[in-house]
């Protein structure tokens, strides 16, 4: 299907010198009589580099609907990520695309992924995930706002990431995969 | 302050193609032939396509040629066996004010080897902050291995600037008084420089009633440069109808002189020499600007209305509380333009103010020629 560059939404797919793109931000602008141009924010799908540019309004795009199947991860095969689907098929992952997982990968987590002519070229998580902390340093007395940050190591990956200083060793927390920050203590 | 020097080392001899579809009147042409001439000055070599071959033929009749700049008739459908020639030959092509390019076109441009030329796609100036958000963005084709570049004139530091010669503000400078009398012999029999001035080169729908009103009433003599077309169109719909000769506007110490359509260069003189521009699209709004005098400005009329935010745009860039856009609705106030005569003086500083802040911005030429570089792969 054609789309007009005026007519993309977050999270379209589209297509580039035959390469998945997917539309992160757009932006509509115009002037006294320019050409009405559309900002675009995307995503290359096959390397995952964010790029901006700008296309006319009416620049038309061929979109893309990409097929997506529930799987778990299997095993590590360096340089691939296996996963497998419910049929126990099994689908090789590049590390490339794996950025935004590789923080919270654990054996036998659940995730999307996403394909594109029969290949995988990505994963998606759940909006957000719980993991243990495996360290931090303990609160200094008399932080209980939540406004204090300190850094904690979380398992099994041993990401860091920034959490409120009254979090303590083995407490759970939500972490949200998209911004990769601290939402709240679950235990 | 000065003008920034223009760095004609950029690799002179760079080939760059300017493809300009001409919409209506003269703007995109004298804006895009301006563009041509500052980079063929800097013996770039430059070939000027234009679409209305008359137009085109007609403007070069008015100005000077250069060597290193050819004019050519765009057959926008399809490029001709001599145009895929010349084409393959480009290092850059510059597709003025966004105007596109044919499936056919884009081929050539795509088969050039050993790769394609850069593209800048030019667009119209823009008032409004977003230029500098957008200026420099890449536009690669979805199916095409061609990759676009746009440009963005307008008044953000980060965009592509407005165009400006080396020898601008000589151009706009104040001239001697046997000089100015010397330029005015050539456009009226009367003695000009004993008038106040005004250039009046606005659309056939400029709202004149404010500012005819207030005029009628002032006592200073003033001349009206009117050319041909929309201003006459303005001015008979006010009422006023003008043949060919110097017209008293009766009742008044002022006189209405028409004046033909004149070359790029005589109108800078027009505007440097006058006490107020009326002007209106893009380039001689630009132009106004750079010669320093009031001016007042019928931004180009979009069915949207989105000229309007235009203007607003540019009004709060510039400051200031004399006339400035036509579309603003004390432009039809009398007394508003009375007190503006009154603040003449500051009307003038103030423009002269604004101009030192034009000549921090990047230069639209320069701009363009460090897009057009060659690639070295």
């Amino acid at each position: 299907m054609m789309k007009q560059a005026q007519e993309l939404r977050n999270g379209n797919v589209i297509l580039i010198k035959d390469e998945p793109y997917i539309v992160l931000k757009g932006e509509y602008n115009k002037s006294g009589r320019n050409a009405a141009v559309m900002k675009l924010k995307l995503k290359n799908l096959f390397t995952g580099n964010v790029s901006e540019t700008v296309y006319k309004a009416d620049e038309k795009f061929e979109t893309v609907i990409l097929e997506r199947k529930a799987c778990t991860y299997s095993y590590f095969a360096d340089p691939m990520y296996v996963f497998m689907d419910e049929e126990f098929n099994q689908y090789e992952v590049e590390k490339e695309n794996m950025e935004n997982v590789l923080p919270f990968l654990e054996d036998g987590m659940t995730a999307e992924l996403v394909f594109f002519q029969g290949k995988p070229i990505g994963v998606e998580l759940p909006a957000s995930v719980v993991r243990e902390v495996e360290y931090t340093e303990p609160a200094v007395r008399g932080d209980t706002s939540g406004k204090v940050m300190k850094p904690a190591r979380i398992k099994p990956t041993g990401f860091e990431i920034q959490v409120p200083a009254f979090v303590e060793i083995g407490d759970k927390i939500e972490i949200d995969t998209n911004t990769f920050e601290y939402k709240r203590r679950v235990s | 302050m000065p003008a920034q020097p223009i760095d004609t080392l950029l690799i002179s001899g760079t080939k760059i193609a300017i493809f300009c579809a001409r919409i209506d009147n003269w703007g995109d042409i004298g804006v895009t032939w301006r563009l041509a001439r500052v980079l063929a000055q800097a013996e770039h070599a430059v070939v000027w396509w234009v679409d209305d071959w008359h137009a085109a033929q007609s403007f070069v009749a008015r100005t000077s040629s250069l060597p290193t700049l050819t004019v050519r008739r765009w057959h926008r459908s399809a490029p001709t066996a001599e145009d895929r020639d010349q084409v393959s030959q480009v290092d850059a092509v510059i597709e003025a004010f966004a105007c596109g390019f044919s499936d056919p076109w884009l081929a050539a441009f795509a088969a050039r080897r050993p790769h394609p030329p850069r593209w800048i796609v030019l667009d119209h100036l823009v008032t409004e902050p977003w230029a500098g958000s957008v200026h420099g963005l890449s536009s690669p084709h979805p199916r095409l291995p061609l990759d676009a570049q746009w440009c963005i004139p307008g008044f953000e530091p980060r965009c592509g600037g407005l165009l400006r010669e080396p020898d601008l503000l000589t151009r706009f400078a104040e001239s001697p008084d046997a000089e100015a009398r010397a330029f005015f012999t050539r456009l009226t029999p009367l003695p000009a420089t004993r008038y106040r001035r005004i250039s009046l080169f606005c659309y056939a729908d400029a709202p004149l009633s404010g500012l005819l009103a207030a005029l009628a009433e002032d006592p200073t003599p003033t001349l009206l440069f009117v050319p041909p077309g929309a201003p006459r169109q303005a001015l008979a719909a006010a009422g006023i109808e003008l043949d060919e000769s110097p017209q008293a506007w009766l009742g008044t110490p002022h006189v209405w002189q028409p004046i033909p359509f004149l070359p790029p260069d005589d109108y800078d003189r027009l505007l440097a020499l006058s006490h107020l521009n009326w002007v209106r699209g893009e380039d001689s709004f630009v132009r106004a600007q750079w010669a320093a005098r009031p001016f007042v400005w019928s931004p180009y009329r979009r069915a949207d209305g989105a000229h309007v935010h235009f203007a607003e745009a540019f009004r709060t860039r510039f400051g200031g509380h004399w006339p400035l856009a036509d579309t603003e609705t004390r432009i039809t106030d009398a007394p508003y333009w009375r007190q503006a005569f009154v603040e003449w003086e500051a009307w003038a500083h103030h423009a002269a103010a604004w101009r030192e802040t034009l000549l921090l911005l990047p230069e639209l030429g320069q701009t363009v020629l460090g897009m057009s570089l060659p690639i070295v792969r």
